[in-house]
C-alpha cells in the first residue's frame, strides 16, 4: 500500500494518483489535519509484534503494510470541536504531533520526500547552502547574519548591488494584512535601516546577474530542468516568485552533466529522494546555486513545460512494490 | 542659519522625522506636520519627501535642509520599531493582483493584457475584466493547433494594422511583451475562440428550443422620438422630423424593442413610451423561427452571452484595490 499525506484537494497528488492506479497498487490518500477530531490512530505492540491502524469514515487501515509514503502537505493535527478551551487545543496538538512522529518513525517504508526530521535539516539554508559548496557548485559569497553592522561591509562588498533573503518563509501580518518577504534588493537608502538586522537572522548575498533561472527537480536520481525566463518581466526580475507567466516564460532547460549529477548528488546527500533547486544560469554560463526545497511545488513546471515529473513520482513511489528495500 | 545652530536644527530635524508615522494614509499629514516645522525653521529652507515603498503600505521620509557651509543635507531616520528589515520590506499579499475572481488571482499585468482585448459595448471595465477571467479558466482546457494560434495572431495584427515585420516589433517593444509571451498570449485568444465556438454550438439549438418567440426572422421599421409620432408616419412622410432616430432592419424578434417584439406582420405598434421617448414601429414581415444554420448560430450566440452573465452573478470577486 502507498501512504500519501496530504490535504484533500491537493491539485499536485491529483496530477499523480491517476498514475499510481494505472500501476494497479492500493493507495491510501489521507490528512493527518483530521487526526484527533475525525480520525482514530491506534499503536499497539504486542507478542505478535506492532500493529498500527488508522480508523476513519467506517474503515480501517493497516498502516504498517505502507511500502511508501508521499509526505505531501500534510495538514497539522486538529483538536475536536467540541475541545474549545485554547490551552487544551494547544496540548491536542502538541500531543498529536508527538504521537505521529512516533508513528511515521516506526513506518518501515520508503519516503518522498523523506521523513520530517530530515526534511527540516535539509530545508535549513545553513545546511545546504555549506553542502552545496562542499559538492562544487558555485555559490555567492553569502553572509547570515543578525548583526547590524555586517550590512554596510556586505553592501561594499557587493558592490552596491546587495540582495536580502529570509531564512525561511513564515507567515506574518501587517496592519492585519498578510505580507510576504521576497529575495528584496538593498538599495543604498536602505542602510539606514541597519539596525533592524537585530531582529532574525538574514541572508545577505550579492545580487547574480542572470540570463535565466532554473527550477530543477530531482526526482531518486531523474534530473528534469525547467528554464524561468525571469528577465523578461520586470515583476520577476529580483525574485521569480512574483509569477508573471505571460511575459517570464517557461521550457525546459537541458543542464550540463555534471551539474545534473550535482544535483542528484545534494538531494543524496541531505538524505531525501527529491528535491526542487533554485539555480540561476548567469550571461557568461555558470550556473550558481541559490537554495533547495526539500518538498517543493513542481505541478506547475508540469504543467507550463510538460517534463513528465508526476510520472517519475508515481514510478519511485511504486518500486518499492517490487523492488527490495 | 548658523554652523552653530545646526547642531539644535538638527536634533530637531531628528525629532520630527521620528513622529512621522510611516503609513501611506499619513503622508498628508505628515506633510503638513513638516510644513509647520519648516515654518518654524525658515533659515533651512526645509522640505520633506515622501516615498511609499511598492507593494506595501510603508513610507520612507527624508528630509532635506539648508547645510550654512552651502549644499543640502538630508536626513533620515529608522526608529526601531522592532520589525526585522526583511519584515520592514515586505510586500503586501495582493500587491501585484487586481482582482481574484474565483479564488484564481489576476496580476495587474495580465489584466492589462487583458483590457487590450476588451471591446463589448455596455459593459464596465471591470465587468469585462471578470467576464474575461471566468472565460479564460473556462477555455484553459481547449486544445489549439499552430493553425488556430497562427489564425488568432493574423487576425490581431490586421485589426491593429499590424502588418509588417517592423511595426509588430515596435508595438511588442511598446507592450513590453516579447514575442513568445505575444505567442502564448495568442494560443489563450485561440482557446478562448474554440471554446466560444464549442459552447454556442452545444447551447444554441436547446436555447432555440426554449425560446422561438425571440428567433422569428422580422423586417421591421420604427421610430424613437421626443414626440409622439403616429403609425402611419412610418410610410415616408416623417418630412421635416429631425428630432427622432429612425431604424429599419431585417434581424431577430428578440432584438427588437421591446413592444415590437410579438408584433405580428403588417402590425403596428405606437406611439408608445419607451427608454424615456416615444417609440412607434411597423413589422413589414415576419417568419416565424426555423432552426436553420443561421438561426442556429444566433441562439447560440445569445445563449452563451446568458451563460457568461449568469456565470459572472455567481462568480466570487474580490477587487484588491478598488
Amino acid at each position: 500500500m502507498l501512504l500519501i499525506l496530504s490535504e484533500p484537494g491537493d491539485v499536485t497528488v491529483h496530477m499523480v494518483l491517476p498514475k499510481l492506479k494505472a500501476r494497479g497498487v492500493d493507495v491510501l490518500w489521507w490528512d493527518p489535519g483530521e487526526y484527533p477530531a475525525d480520525a482514530r490512530l491506534t499503536a499497539r505492540f504486542d507478542a505478535d509484534g506492532t500493529r498500527l491502524t488508522l480508523a476513519r469514515d467506517g474503515e480501517v487501515a493497516d498502516l504498517s503494510t505502507a511500502t511508501a509514503v508521499w509526505f505531501r502537505r500534510p495538514g497539522a493535527p486538529r483538536a475536536a470541536e467540541q475541545v474549545t478551551a485554547a490551552d487544551l487545543r494547544d496540548r491536542v496538538g502538541e500531543l498529536s504531533e508527538w504521537f505521529l512522529e512516533g508513528l511515521w518513525d516506526l513506518l518501515d517504508a520508503r519516503w518522498l520526500p523523506g521523513r520530517e526530521p530530515v526534511l527540516r535539516r535539509a530545508h535549513n539554508k545553513l545546511v545546504h547552502l555549506a553542502l552545496a559548496r562542499k559538492l562544487g557548485f558555485a555559490v555567492p559569497p553569502t553572509t547570515i547574519t543578525n548583526d547590524p553592522s555586517e550590512l554596510a561591509p556586505a553592501y561594499e562588498r557587493a558592490g552596491g548591488r546587495l540582495i536580502a533573503k529570509p531564512m525561511e518563509h513564515t507567515p506574518f501580518q501587517i496592519d492585519g494584512e498578510a505580507h510576504t518577504v521576497f529575495t528584496t534588493v538593498v538599495e543604498r537608502r536602505d542602510l539606514v535601516g541597519r539596525s533592524r538586522i537585530a531582529h532574525e537572522p538574514t541572508i545577505l548575498q550579492p545580487y547574480v546577474q542572470k540570463a535565466v533561472e532554473l527550477r530543477v527537480t530531482v526526482v531518486g536520481d531523474q534530473v528534469f530542468t525547467a528554464e524561468i525566463a525571469s528577465q523578461d518581466s520586470p515583476r520577476t526580475r529580483d525574485d521569480w516568485r512574483h509569477y508573471d507567466f505571460d511575459r517570464a516564460r517557461h521550457s525546459v532547460h537541458h543542464l550540463p552533466d555534471d551539474v545534473a549529477r550535482r544535483c542528484v548528488d545534494l538531494v543524496a546527500a541531505l538524505g531525501v529522494s527529491f528535491g526542487a533547486i533554485d539555480l540561476i544560469l548567469t550571461p557568461e554560463g555558470e550556473y550558481v546555486f541559490l537554495e533547495i526545497n526539500p518538498n517543493g511545488q513542481w505541478g506547475w513546471i508540469e504543467d507550463l513545460t510538460g517534463l513528465p515529473i508526476s510520472t517519475a513520482i508515481a514510478d519511485w513511489l511504486t518500486a518499492g512494490e517490487t523492488d527490495p528495500r | 542659519m548658523t554652523q552653530s545652530s545646526l547642531g539644535p536644527a538638527l536634533e530637531s530635524g531628528v525629532n520630527l522625522l521620528r513622529g512621522l508615522t510611516r503609513r501611506r494614509s499619513a503622508v498628508a499629514e505628515a506633510h503638513r506636520t513638516a510644513d509647520e516645522w519648516a515654518t518654524a525653521h525658515p533659515s533651512l529652507a526645509a522640505q520633506l519627501v515622501a516615498s511609499p515603498r511598492p507593494g506595501s503600505s510603508l513610507v520612507d521620509y527624508d528630509l532635506l535642509i539648508e547645510d550654512p557651509s552651502g549644499g543640502t543635507i538630508m536626513l533620515c531616520v529608522q526608529a526601531d520599531d522592532g520589525a526585522s528589515w526583511l519584515v520592514d520590506h515586505a510586500t503586501h499579499w495582493a500587491a501585484s493582483r487586481l482582482l481574484t475572481v474565483d479564488g484564481t488571482p489576476v496580476s495587474v499585468s495580465e489584466a492589462m493584457l487583458m483590457l487590450r482585448s476588451l471591446t463589448r459595448p455596455g459593459l464596465s471595465p471591470q465587468d469585462e475584466l471578470v467576464r474575461f477571467c471566468l472565460l479564460r479558466d473556462a477555455a484553459a482546457k481547449e486544445q489549439v493547433s499552430l493553425y488556430d494560434i497562427q489564425a488568432a495572431a493574423d487576425g490581431f495584427r490586421k485589426r491593429r494594422g499590424l502588418t509588417s515585420r517592423d511595426t509588430m516589433r515596435e508595438w511588442l517593444d511598446r507592450m513590453g511583451l516579447s514575442a513568445e509571451a505575444f505567442h502564448d498570449h495568442m494560443a489563450a485568444s485561440a482557446r478562448d475562440h474554440r471554446f466560444r465556438a464549442r459552447m454556442r454550438e452545444e447551447l444554441g439549438p436547446g436555447h432555440l428550443a426554449r425560446h422561438p418567440e425571440r428567433f422569428a426572422r422580422v423586417w421591421a421599421t420604427w421610430v424613437l422620438s421626443e414626440e409622439p409620432i403616429d403609425v402611419a408616419e412610418l410610410d415616408g412622410s416623417l418630412g421635416d422630423r429631425w428630432d427622432l432616430r429612425l431604424t429599419r432592419a431585417r434581424t431577430w424578434s428578440g432584438d427588437l424593442p421591446a413592444p415590437l417584439r410579438e408584433t405580428p406582420a403588417g402590425g403596428g405598434v405606437g406611439p408608445v413610451s419607451h427608454d424615456g421617448r416615444f417609440l412607434t414601429g411597423l413589422i413589414t414581415e415576419r417568419q416565424e423561427a426555423v432552426a436553420d444554420a443561421e438561426t442556429l448560430e444566433a441562439a447560440g450566440q445569445a445563449a452563451f452571452d446568458q451563460w457568461l452573465a449568469d456565470a459572472a452573478k455567481r462568480a466570487q470577486i474580490t477587487w484588491h484595490w478598488l
